[in-house]
């Protein structure tokens, strides 16, 4: 009997195994700016508030969500003028791998995630669960075998479903958003050929003609966060154009034919847009988020200097993809922004001394680690400058701007920054004394921050005192 | 780096670059430097200057100015 079960299930999984199923849908419907998980759908462009406040939280294992974790109960401890809390301001969070855990999960969940993520999540063996389900569960043994719709990463999509997000899609998503007036939680994962942050919303669906409406959180968290090699791409079928009858905007051709000398950022943008359109690539490859950006902060920056997106404006240019612009240059009938607050939470850590204190040759591990970390480091310290380069040309222009740049090169106490440094990048249960430091971490240097102190006391319209600085440049470092 | 236009015309209306809401007339507003397409809201009963234009060498006191008359 037992026999017969085993064949018999193995010989529906051989048969299954024939189809290839995406894990994304298409569109098959003209793409619309009032349908799907998009900035043009939730609240917050509708907010009433004057303040623009958004969080991005780097890749980094559980050391980048227990450090944005933090970040999220300092915000809550944060009274504002009308007795709500900064936590309730935040518009946007872009996150990036071990970052997108906490990002999706305050999405989710809201405030019920500060109470028990600890026990959900960062004090849970993720990573031995991971091994565990991929090498001993006989029944995943089978399907990594047998079905080529089911891979390593899609053990990992199950674990981190089981964990925390269950069979939540971002229809869900959406809906929480939309009834609680929650972040727009932007997931970004890199899109591996095209070399190109890859963003978990429906702007970025369009252009491939499918609807993530129906995929899973737990997908766009495991690809935000897929570790190469040890993990394989989150695969997503591209379909045609025609599918969804996908329009591209506007500035498409106009920058892509006039500003290569003018701005090349924007010919680089529409690039990236033609990679999409490609009828030549029918699938996607995405990975950890970290590849392109790993402190999530190129998507808010973008939004902050421009109004191109992979979506055509609608309803007379007043529904949009994300676009700070017409906020911050209070264009009529479009909420009006006077204050921008970016708070980087970046969780990047530096080990001390591992190698240089030998003379032998290092092993190719640690090798490929400083080979991808080097430049992964050096990129998200430019995308810090570059938040305050563009802020500083904007001194008296009307809008005031308060970078809050999170990360352990700040903290004084080197105690303190040797417990975090010293957490790994893995998804291991964080210790008590690695969870403490971490929280600590987070509200010494929230508190800390010139440009938060800063911050509040223009909110609740105190005076600044005399030598205060100037929070259009940069924090000095201890 | 941030640019700045002055689109003139003799009614207040909408301001769109590349067909997103960015302003209204006679008010200095920012836009990404580079080659835009500037139009207005409402009825299409104006004349623009040649577009696309490239917005460049601004600032918000010396913004480009272009002037869009009525049809």
């Amino acid at each position: 009997m037992k026999k017969t079960i085993v064949v018999s299930a193995l010989a529906l999984l051989i048969v299954a195994g024939c189809a290839y199923v995406p894990i994304n849908p298409p569109l098959t419907h003209p793409s619309d700016l009032k349908t799907g998980y998009r900035w043009a759908t939730t609240t917050i462009p509708k907010r009433s508030s004057n303040t623009l406040v958004i969080l991005t939280f780097s890749g980094g294992g559980t050391r980048a969500a227990g450090l944005s974790y933090g970040v999220l109960k300092q915000l809550d401890a944060t009274p504002m003028p009308d007795q709500r809390k900064l936590l309730d301001y935040v518009d946007v969070i872009s996150s990036v791998s071990g970052g997108s855990f906490a990002s999706m999960d305050y999405g989710m969940r809201g405030r019920q995630m500060l109470g028990d993520f600890e026990s959900k999540f960062l004090q849970v063996p993720v990573q031995k669960m991971l091994i565990k389900e991929a090498f001993f569960n006989p029944k995943n043994l089978l399907k990594l075998l047998f079905d080529p719709n089911f891979h390593r990463i899609d053990v990992a999509t199950q674990v981190y479903a089981d964990v925390l997000f269950g069979t939540a899609t971002y229809d869900t998503l959406l809906q929480q958003q939309r009834a609680n007036d929650r972040p727009f939680i932007i997931a970004n994962a890199t899109e591996l050929e095209i070399g190109s942050r890859f963003e978990w919303t429906q702007d970025q669906f369009d252009p491939i003609c499918s609807d993530m409406s129906p995929i899973a959180v737990a997908h766009a968290v495991a690809a935000s966060s897929d570790f190469p090699v040890a993990l394989p791409p989150v695969i997503l079928k591209k379909y045609d154009a025609s599918t969804c009858k996908y329009q591209a905007p506007s500035w498409f051709p106009i920058a892509r034919e006039n500003d290569a000398y003018n701005n090349p950022l924007r010919p680089r943008y529409a690039t990236e847009l033609e990679a999409y359109l490609d009828p030549q690539r029918t699938f996607l490859h995405t990975l950890d988020g970290g590849i392109a950006d790993n402190i999530g902060l190129r998507g808010p920056l973008h939004a902050l200097v421009s109004t191109d997106a992979f979506v055509q404006p609608q309803d007379e240019g007043r529904l949009t993809g994300m676009t700070f612009m017409p906020m911050i240059s209070h264009a009529p009938g479009i909420r009006a922004i006077d204050r921008v607050l970016v708070i980087v939470v970046n969780a990047g850590a530096s080990g001390g001394v591992k190698i240089d204190n030998t003379s032998r040759e290092p092993k190719l591990p640690v090798v490929l680690g400083g080979v991808i970390g080097a430049p992964m480091d050096n990129y998200s310290f430019d995308s810090q400058q570059l938040l305050i380069q563009t802020f500083v040309p904007r001194i008296g222009t009307g809008v005031r701007y308060y970078p809050v740049l999170i990360s352990f090169p700040m903290l004084r106490d080197k105690n303190l920054r040797d417990i975090v440094n010293n957490v790994g990048t893995s998804f291991d249960a964080l210790t008590n004394e690695q969870l403490s430091g971490l929280k600590q971490a987070a509200d010494v240097l929230v508190h800390q921050d010139p440009c938060f102190q800063q911050f509040i006391r223009d909110v609740n319209a105190q005076p600044t005192p005399p030598g205060s600085p100037i929070c259009t440049s940069a924090p000095p470092l201890p | 780096m941030d640019q700045w236009i002055l689109v003139t015309f003799p009614e207040v209306r909408d301001v769109l670059v590349d067909d997103t809401l960015c302003g209204t007339t006679n008010k200095v507003m920012m836009v990404q430097l580079g080659t835009h397409k500037i139009t207005l809201g409402g009825a299409q009963n104006y004349i623009s200057p040649p577009m696309p234009v490239t917005v460049y060498n601004t600032t918000k006191q010396k913004p480009m100015v272009l002037a869009f008359t009525l049809a």
